[in-house]
């Protein structure tokens, strides 16, 4: 949920349903995902589920890193409408794995520009990440 | 923001279970049930009715409130009546936003029981309003869609919904835009227009994840999972399907659950997975049933049954196949009934027209007798001022004649002179007058005699004559007595009417 005012929701929202493509639409939903979770680990999440065939399991998103966990956690948690679990192990939806296959090449180049531009929510999503990690401190 | 009054449920289809699944929709009417609030609620706004004047904008707006009250219990009729007046009031208000409001809450009212041609007609009207209130008109367009959705006309749903989102800009609009590119969502998978399902429903569900709209969000998933059920991908099928199941189950949102719980059974039928498949569908059995929601109920006993007959389990198969009877039977009942209430709402409408129009002739036979009778007194009372006046002329002549005249002419002018007094008053032409006023005005002379006895036989005369609006001077010419007397006589019957001096005689009269 993307909500401290109506208004808010509204632009958020207006910009979704007006997106050119659904390529454009996941950019802004990985965008926010970004702002909200942290890029690295929104990044290394969506990566590892794009080349995992079967999914993966909590345990294997983490790692060795128990300090991880939350962050994987929280990303899991934003994309949820989007990230499947499945019999305890999480699934990209295929238009998340598309837009993650075009954003981040997954031979683990440099990241692709997104074909929308996102900054008009940029600050905003700036806004929301600091209140909620304000909030979760 | 506006709060989309329709809600699509998809459903499987039963003809096509066998072969490739296709979704149908319906409408899901709002709760219902009459409770002691609404009806408290209902009262109170009606007293608030009569503080403003019927025909203003104020009144529209209260009138619309009482219906939609009114419908939440289940008066549907009341309701109906209700709008009715509401629609008159802002139309002769010229408030065109109101009259669009009232018109599409009559149209979702006969499409909530099944006659379409007039939910539709009312639709068009409120679109036909002019109230240059583009998401009254995008609402508008998703009520159309709703009605041709469920009537099977495809491709007219799509087209009304598309034009809904067309109407729909801004981030004031996003929410209603969202729900409205769901429903497109539902529409299109039922046409096999995969691609346009998926990238709505996908644009609804993140949208309406932003306002938390849990049962839209629900509504979405669940649209998704059919389609990529339907294009073969079971995968994502079964993970838009859990998550809907999660989404529902977090919100206790039981027909969510049940939708999910549905499909996520038939998923696992198709995977070959029988025995999840019967504990998927057993679940979802027992929330259907607690939840009232028969149509659901019906579909996974059938699906039930199929299943433990597969696994060679006869007598769950035929326990489950007997509740699917059962259950499908009480549904259709239960359409059978609502059927049924609406033509015998249709029916006593229809009568209750007839009789009305034979009471308005009757009235109007009525209202042009009285006007006759009206007529008729009018001109007898013309006539008797007439006459006295005549017999005042000839009294004066007879007078002056008597000053010059020998003894024996004026003895026999005197009683000719004290007859032409005598009869000028006399109660013949009088009683038939009196006949006839009574006619006319139901019985006024005797009613005002027994509700005032102190009142004298002149008393009562004036009164009469006052009654039909006559001046002071004419009452005095028709009995013979002087206009003083004449106001004498009124300010008396004042004193024993107990009338104020702001009360006015002619109009206390009228009243009785």
């Amino acid at each position: 949920m993307l909500e401290d005012s109506d208004v808010d929701a509204g632009m958020f929202a207006s910009r979704c349903l007006t997106s050119s493509s659904l390529d454009a639409l996941f950019d802004i939903v990985i965008a926010n995902a970004e702002l909200r979770a942290g890029r690295t680990v929104v990044r290394d999440v969506l990566v590892a589920l794009a080349t995992a065939g079967t999914g993966q399991s909590i345990e294997t998103l983490v790692g060795d890193d128990p300090d991880r966990a939350i962050s994987v956690a929280h990303v899991l948690s934003v994309l949820c409408n989007h990230i499947h679990r499945i019999q305890n192990r999480y699934h990209l939806t295929p238009a998340l794995r598309s837009a993650v296959e075009r954003r981040y090449p997954l031979g683990g180049e440099a990241p692709r520009p997104a074909t929308t531009a996102i900054d008009g929510i940029r600050e905003r999503a700036a806004l929301l990440t600091h209140r909620h990690w304000r909030e979760t401190a | 923001m506006i709060t989309p009054r329709v809600e699509y449920v998809s459903r499987q289809q039963p003809a096509a279970a066998q072969g490739s699944p296709r979704m149908y929709y319906s409408f899901r009417s709002r709760s219902s049930g009459s409770t002691e609030e609404t009806v408290e609620l209902i009262e109170s706004r009606r007293r608030d009715l009569r503080h403003v004047r019927e025909g203003s904008a104020e009144a529209a707006e209260i009138l619309r409130e009482i219906g939609m009250l009114l419908a939440r219990s289940g008066r549907v009729g009341e309701s109906l009546d209700t709008y009715k007046r509401s629609l008159k009031s802002s139309r002769k208000a010229s408030d065109h936003r109101q009259s669009a409001r009232a018109l599409e809450a009559m149209g979702m009212l006969h499409a909530r029981r099944g006659d379409f041609d007039n939910a539709l007609e009312c639709y068009f009207d409120a679109l036909r309003e002019g109230a240059d209130d583009p998401r009254g008109d995008a609402a508008a367009w998703m009520e159309i869609a709703a009605v041709y959705a469920e009537t099977g006309m495809l491709d007219l749903a799509a087209e009304s919904l598309e034009r809904s989102i067309r109407l729909l800009n801004g981030p004031s609009s996003a929410y209603l835009q969202a729900r409205a590119r769901v429903s497109a969502a539902s529409v299109y998978a039922s046409m096999d227009r995969h691609a346009e399902a998926i990238d709505q429903a996908l644009r609804g569900v993140v949208a309406l994840e932003a306002f938390d709209d849990y049962a839209g969000q629900v509504e979405a998933l669940l649209v998704v999972g059919a389609v990529y059920r339907q294009l073969g991908d079971r995968t994502s099928a079964r993970g838009y399907l859990e998550r809907a199941a999660e989404i529902a189950r977090e919100r206790a949102h039981v027909p969510g659950i049940v939708s999910a719980l549905l499909g996520l059974a038939e998923l696992h039928r198709d995977d070959g997975n029988d025995d999840r498949a019967i504990a998927v569908a057993e679940e979802g059995v027992a929330i259907a049933r607690d939840g009232g929601l028969t149509d659901l109920q019906w579909r996974l006993h059938e699906l039930a049954s199929e299943l433990y007959e597969r696994a060679g389990d006869a007598a769950q198969a035929l326990s489950h196949l007997r509740s699917f009877v059962r259950s499908r039977e009480r549904s259709r009942a239960r359409l059978r009934d609502e059927r049924f209430d609406e033509l015998r709402v249709r029916h006593e409408s229809h009568t209750l027209a007839i009789e009305r129009d034979e009471l308005r002739r009757q009235c109007e036979q009525l209202r042009d007798e009285l006007a006759d009778r009206n007529r008729q007194l009018t001109s007898a009372t013309l006539s008797l001022v007439q006459r006295s006046e005549l017999l005042d002329e000839v009294r004066e002549q007879l007078s002056a004649l008597m000053h010059g005249a020998s003894e024996y002419s004026t003895d026999v002018m005197r009683p000719i002179l004290d007859d032409i007094t005598v009869g000028s008053s006399a109660g013949e032409s009088w009683q038939m007058f009196e006949q006839q006023f009574d006619q006319v005005h139901a019985d006024f002379t005797h009613r005002l005699a027994e509700r005032y006895p102190t009142l004298t036989p002149m008393e009562l005369k004036v009164c009469t004559l006052t009654r039909m609006d006559l001046s002071a001077k004419d009452v005095g010419r028709i009995l013979h007595v002087s206009e003083r007397n004449v106001q004498n006589h009124r300010y008396r019957l004042r004193k024993k009417l107990a009338l104020t001096s702001e009360e006015n005689l002619a109009s206390f009269l009228a009243g009785v």
